[in-house]
């Protein structure tokens, strides 16, 4: 039966189906060629897979972030990220990854930032000189933070998966190894940009302006600290957060911004309703290929085997990791994380490690698999907004690559990293 | 004649998909909005809120799923067909297409056999039959043939999907 599953879930991938048809397609034929069970256990998993309430913040953070998008945020973002270290060495790309970190405090995912903020801040880099290639590489590199700093769509998932964290516990956990990730992304285009004389810009803005483009950039800065502080202080649940700020957000783009109307707003839903049922979709995929694999008791026999290994925690982690390194080249994070949360954080916790450090290592070991080639999710969207060919935004990726590798080392290392600040916030586990 | 009725037909259907997403898309943040409002204000909640929130979000999924497929928004893994001499990459385009066709026909036909099923189960909180709401999947299958039908041609010829203004507006605003 898993045999069916995997060589049919690989021949079909490789094939080119989506991902989600081909994982559905390949749990029906494992049923099939099993035939202990009917095909219809394949819908009820589906069905359950989506049949949640927790779920539900994944569409309305996905509508919060488009109705912010929709109105004349990201320029606002811009200009106000742009006067603190415009005028830096590599202005402009230092611009971007402080912009991309602020929109990610609204966005939940990695391609909403490349394909919204970060189309634009390419063609702006392009016009100060940049190459177009550096700039989309520094733009998709940076995107990774957009599911690490919460609101996450992954996170989400995640806490579906282990009942050892809650989605609030992995927003506060997310926080300082995003914002690691964004100083180190702005160290590689410090040094890129010294190396290639890509300077700043040489005016500076007056006081009033400044404080002006502060002024119009709060109600968007103020979202994030509405989610967190909301989620934190229990006055509601992530998902009661999530309508919140979409309300939030209507309100941000009719009022403060002044760049939403009534009759942009029917794309604005089509699109948030679009990319919420890709994403779902796949979830409901994942759901029923990992039930084939729970009948077939694959995690089960994974856990007695690295149980039998015996490996300290630490080594463990690392081994884990080389693992999910070469798993997240092929596969995207999202369906990763459905397939194996459930099957290695009780490995892991059975070895003592921090349920909500293991959570964060593989989310932002997963996530880096969206910038890898040959198939990365990431690397296809920012090649497509910045008309750069993938062979060129790979070149330029090497050195980003290996600071999020940095990165995630740190990580794996430094477990308080991950977890002091959901503990300071009281989500002991 | 035909090819206007198709395109007619085409037309109607892609506006009546877009305008279920944004009412059921709409539905759910206003319910579940109106619940923690009135959580707060009357300190009490609408007991069916979460429930119909839920189901929509299945119906959201399924009948979403079709519209996302007519513009290529599903991920799937194409570095084959970038290798492939042009000819072949359309013979392969077109065994995906018919495969994906057999599936969705096969997923409508045990989609309606488990509506059927569950037409006696009431779900707890309104009281309607389950079937209603797994019937979200028999018809998103069914919202999916129709659409990949209709996109068939471009994507087995040039994997060219139709344009979306409604995605193309996601490109972003000058400042």
């Amino acid at each position: 039966m898993s045999i069916v599953l995997f060589v049919s879930v690989t021949v079909l991938l490789v094939l080119g189906v989506p991902v989600a048809f081909a994982m559905m397609l390949a749990a029906v034929l494992a049923v099939l060629a099993d035939g202990r069970f009917p095909l219809l256990v394949v819908l009820k998993e589906m069905f359950t897979g989506i049949d949640s309430f927790p779920l539900m913040a994944v569409p309305f953070f996905i509508l919060a972030a488009e109705l912010m998008t929709g109105g004349s945020l990201t320029a606002v973002l811009l200009r106000f990220a742009n006067q603190f270290v415009g005028h830096r060495r590599g202005g402009l790309g230092h611009a971007n990854v402080l912009a991309l970190t602020l929109f990610s405090g609204i966005s939940g995912s990695a391609l909403a930032d490349a394909a919204g903020p970060g189309a634009m801040m390419i063609r702006m880099m392009g016009e100060a000189g940049y190459s177009r290639a550096y700039a989309a590489a520094l733009t998709a590199a940076t995107s990774i933070v957009g599911p690490i700093i919460p609101p996450s769509i992954i996170m989400i998932v995640y806490a579906l998966q282990d009942p050892r964290v809650s989605v609030a516990a992995l927003f506060m956990a997310g926080i300082i190894p995003g914002l690691l990730i964004a100083i180190a992304m702005a160290v590689v285009n410090h040094v890129v940009s010294a190396r290639r004389g890509y300077r700043g810009r040489d005016e500076q803005l007056s006081m009033r302006d400044q404080w002006l483009n502060a002024w119009r950039a709060l109600p968007a800065l103020l979202l994030p600290v509405v989610i967190l502080g909301g989620i934190r202080g229990g006055i509601f649940t992530p998902t009661e957060a999530s309508v919140v700020a979409v309300f939030y957000a209507l309100l941000c783009g009719s009022l403060v911004y002044r760049s939403l109307e009534l009759r942009s707003l029917p794309a604005i839903f089509v699109r948030a309703s679009l990319l919420t049922a890709t994403v779902l979709i796949l979830v409901a995929a994942s759901a029923a290929f990992s039930w084939v694999l729970t009948i077939e008791t694959i995690p089960q026999q994974l856990a007695t085997w690295i149980a039998g290994l015996n490996l300290p925690p630490l080594a463990l982690l690392v081994a884990i990791n080389l693992f999910l390194l070469a798993f997240g080249i092929f596969i995207e994070p999202l369906p990763g994380v459905m397939v194996l949360a459930p099957i290695l954080a009780p490995v892991a916790a059975a070895a003592g490690i921090d349920p909500i450090h293991f959570a964060m290592v593989v989310i932002v070991n997963l996530t880096l698999g969206m910038i890898t080639p040959p198939v990365g999710g990431l690397l296809f969207v920012t090649s497509v907004v910045a008309r750069v060919p993938v062979s060129a935004l790979t070149r330029e990726l090497a050195p980003f690559m290996l600071a999020h590798l940095v990165v995630l080392a740190l990580l794996i290392a430094i477990p308080p990293l991950s977890t002091w600040l959901p503990r300071l916030s009281g989500y002991a586990s | 004649m035909t090819a206007r009725l198709v395109a007619r037909f085409e037309r109607a259907f892609i506006a009546l998909n877009r305008w279920l997403l944004i009412a059921m898309l709409a539905a759910m943040a206003a319910i579940i909005f109106a619940n923690v409002v009135l959580r707060y204000l009357a300190g009490g909640s609408l007991v069916w809120a979460e429930e119909v929130a839920r189901h929509l979000m299945i119906w959201l999924t399924f009948l979403g799923s079709g519209l996302a497929l007519r513009h290529g928004a599903h991920i799937a893994i194409e570095n084959l067909h970038d290798q492939l001499p042009s000819r072949l990459a359309q013979v392969l385009r077109g065994a995906i297409a018919l495969t994906l066709a057999v599936f969705f026909v096969a997923m409508i036909v045990f989609g309606v056999s488990y509506v059927m099923r569950t037409m006696m189960q009431m779900t707890p909180a309104t009281q309607i039959p389950f079937g209603y709401v797994y019937a979200a999947m028999p018809m998103g299958f069914a919202f999916l043939l129709v659409h990949l039908l209709l996109v068939a041609r471009g994507y087995v010829d040039a994997r060219r999907y139709p344009e979306s203004a409604d995605l193309d507006a996601s490109a972003p605003h000058s400042p």
